[in-house]
């Protein structure tokens, strides 16, 4: 049933649209689209940002409880929410480990490694992993995304906001690292300082040899705002500058926010960009400060309009909240039977999907967190991925977690050699059976550009197969029900 | 379990008469932009070809920052859930105004250990700024559990209480023992809910 009103404005914006693209075209002629029109293959998308925020569960980010409207309420509606997104363990170092090199969490690294440290032993294990009783920083020939990207001549970056601030902190020049890993390794700083919020934890270069050693990589390992020029070392360029044309906008760009704006530290140690020196607040109000500066930022340069994909992912959820819009949780003066008067359940902070496996360092990979006994993952976060190759308004309810994800990168630009099962996936990133992004994701491969459309206006269900991409659910008045 | 919410509201929704606006505005920035480079002698090849994916596809839309979000309101009969460092305008029996929770301030250790502490001390900041009326904050008023459903006892910095009067403000500031994980805090009236902030402590 269409909603009173509602087509008039379609049609204004439909007509706001084409202004647009007639504007566009008293400088150019018509061009060839990118997109790969055939249902269910991954379009041809040619430039990637990932943004990694910390520590939400998905009911914290996406239920409209914590100040995020951005983020939870407005992006949904420009591209794909991902409600069944998950982390693959506790605590937030062993999510980015998986992220990038198919790694599975190691005790060590669970603990976010205080001591920067190499991995001991370091040899070999079944299905691409590293048996890593102890340390954190992986051999060379731990092989990650980025290396496979190199291989491939796909020009990358890692933008690490704050890095290099505190000089003496962590080395901007060397991949971000806090010292030398060897021997008894050093203190890895675990905090944000009130200059400095970047922490070592969250920038996966600092962690892999196979960059880390590497003076050319770690060139493309800069903080967001970029590198001044040193002794050795030219100066180099931010992402804001690198967005202004195709040809400085690498491929794919991997970008940690500090402390603050990924939404970890719930009152910020410095800056939250809120402009008031004052305002100190965190959390997903943090995030969503950065979001609103960098979204736009990235959407408007040709790289993304051209053929772009944002990618908004948590590392690992952290305990959901029992309360629900505005329910007071912590009444209890509810009656017994009304079970409002109950803690709140962690459950979904520690399950895992897509047959997760712990590796061959601990059992539990999500480490027992929140006084849970079976902990198989990192719980479910949530991820919101933006593209003229998406649908606004979709929803998918299929299971990813962060080997998808890497599975999916791989995928995407054409690693097809090598890695853990010869066909370009690393790790548990090879895993038989895991499934990439698909057809419930990338659901426009037209690649015609959609006005926004209220999140839930297709829904795609959990389906079994690799490939299937289900049938969706339209409701009536969604705009893709015409 | 995991409901997708409907994304438009009033504030936010692309249908709504504003966002008809945002949108416009949206979709001019980006051939603008375009046209810009276009008429520079820098426009590269590789930047033509983003100018003929839009002429033959459209420009993607561009959501702008929400605008500032309006003060919640609440009351003895309509409490409301926010995030700790948000203002809700109250109106209480003896006045109007509005407070915030701000905080925690986390009483770290200097310098930070190897390994951190699971628990750690901090104080919480109930900032009043009174519109009408006197508006008090107590430490009986107010209340914080973790997310293990533990009390968190808080004790006063200071006076036991803070009150602001017309067009005064007063802090309040009181002290727990917060673990790591989710927690939160209650603002009562009476033995009424008025505001819970929830909030996280980080100590990894």
């Amino acid at each position: 049933m269409r909603r009173p009103g509602r087509q008039p404005r379609i049609k204004l914006a439909a007509g706001l649209l084409a202004l647009s693209a007639a504007a566009a075209m008293v400088v150019t002629t018509s061009g060839t689209a990118q997109a790969d029109s055939q249902h269910g293959k991954t379009p041809k998308i040619g430039h990637v940002w990932t943004i990694i925020l910390e520590n939400k569960s998905y009911e914290a980010t996406f239920s409209g409880l914590n100040q995020n409207s951005y983020l939870w309420k407005t992006l949904p509606s420009y591209g794909a929410l991902l409600t069944q997104y998950y982390g693959t363990g506790h605590y937030s170092l062993d999510n980015y480990l998986s992220l990038v090199a198919g790694q599975a969490p190691a005790p060590d690294n669970q603990n976010d490694c205080p001591t920067y440290k190499n991995v001991s032993p370091g040899t070999p294990a079944a299905d691409g992993q590293v048996n890593a009783s102890s340390g954190c920083v992986y051999p060379a020939s731990t092989k990650t995304l980025f290396n496979q990207l190199d291989d491939k001549h796909v020009p990358w970056k890692i933008y690490a906001q704050d890095m290099g601030n505190t000089p003496t902190r962590e080395n901007a020049y060397a991949c971000g690292v806090p010292g030398d890993p060897s021997g008894a390794g050093v203190p890895d700083p675990g905090g944000a300082t009130p200059t400095d919020q970047y922490v070592p934890k969250h920038n996966p270069a600092a962690w892999f040899h196979s960059l880390s050693d590497n003076p050319r990589d770690c060139a493309d390992v800069v903080p967001l705002n970029g590198l001044p020029a040193a002794a050795g070392h030219p100066a180099e360029s931010g992402m804001a500058q690198d967005l202004k044309s195709i040809k400085t906008t690498p491929a794919f760009s991997w970008i940690t926010p500090d402390n603050c704006s990924d939404a970890h530290d719930a009152t910020c140690q410095g800056d939250n960009l809120s402009g008031d020196p004052n305002n100190h607040q965190g959390g997903l109000y943090a995030s969503d400060l950065f979001l609103e500066k960098v979204i736009p930022e990235i959407m408007a340069s040709p790289a993304f309009q051209k053929d772009g994909l944002i990618q908004i992912v948590f590392d690992e959820a952290f305990p959901p909240y029992k309360m629900y819009g505005n329910s007071i949780g912590d009444y209890t003066g509810n009656p017994p039977a009304s079970g409002l008067n109950t803690p709140t359940d962690t459950a979904q902070s520690v399950v895992a999907c897509c047959d997760e496996l712990p590796g061959p360092n601990t059992t539990q990979p999500g480490d027992q967190a929140f006084g849970q006994d079976t902990t198989p993952g990192g719980g479910i976060t949530g991820a919101v991925m933006i593209s003229r190759f998406i649908k606004p308004g979709s929803v998918s309810a299929q299971p990813y977690n962060h080997y998808s994800w890497l599975r999916s990168m791989e995928d995407l630009f054409g690693v097809k050699h090598g890695g853990t099962d010869g066909k370009g996936h690393l790790g548990y990133a090879a895993a038989d059976g895991l499934r990439p992004f698909g057809g419930d994701v990338y659901n426009n491969p037209s690649g015609r550009a959609l006005p926004p459309a209220p999140s839930g206006s297709i829904t795609y269900p959990a389906v079994a197969g690799v490939t299937d991409v289900g049938r969706p659910v339209i409701p009536a008045g969604s705009v893709y029900a015409h | 379990m995991n409901t997708p919410h409907i994304a438009a509201s009033r504030r936010t929704g692309f249908f709504s008469r504003s966002g008809v606006r945002r949108l416009a505005v949206a979709l001019a920035a980006v051939p603008v932009a375009l046209l810009a480079a276009g008429c520079s002698s820098a426009k590269s090849s590789s930047d033509q070809s983003a100018t003929d994916v839009i002429n033959k596809l459209g420009a993607v839309p561009i959501p702008s920052a929400p605008q500032t979000q309006l003060t919640p309101s609440a009351d003895e009969s309509h409490p409301q859930l926010v995030a700790v460092g948000s203002a809700v305008a109250v109106t209480l029996p003896s006045g109007t105004g509005t407070i915030t929770a701000l905080g925690p301030t986390e009483d770290l250790p200097t310098p930070l250990p190897a390994t951190m502490p699971t628990q750690v001390a901090g104080t919480i900041t109930l900032r009043v700024a009174t519109k009408t009326g006197t508006v008090k904050v107590t430490t009986t008023d107010l209340s914080s559990r973790d997310d293990h459903g533990n009390d968190i006892a808080l004790t006063p910095v200071g006076v036991a209480q803070a009150a602001a009067t017309a067009g005064g403000t007063a802090d309040f500031v009181v002290r727990g023992t917060f673990s790591s994980g989710a927690a939160q805090i209650t603002l009562r009236e009476d033995g009424h809910v008025v505001a819970v902030w929830d909030f996280n402590i980080e100590l990894d």
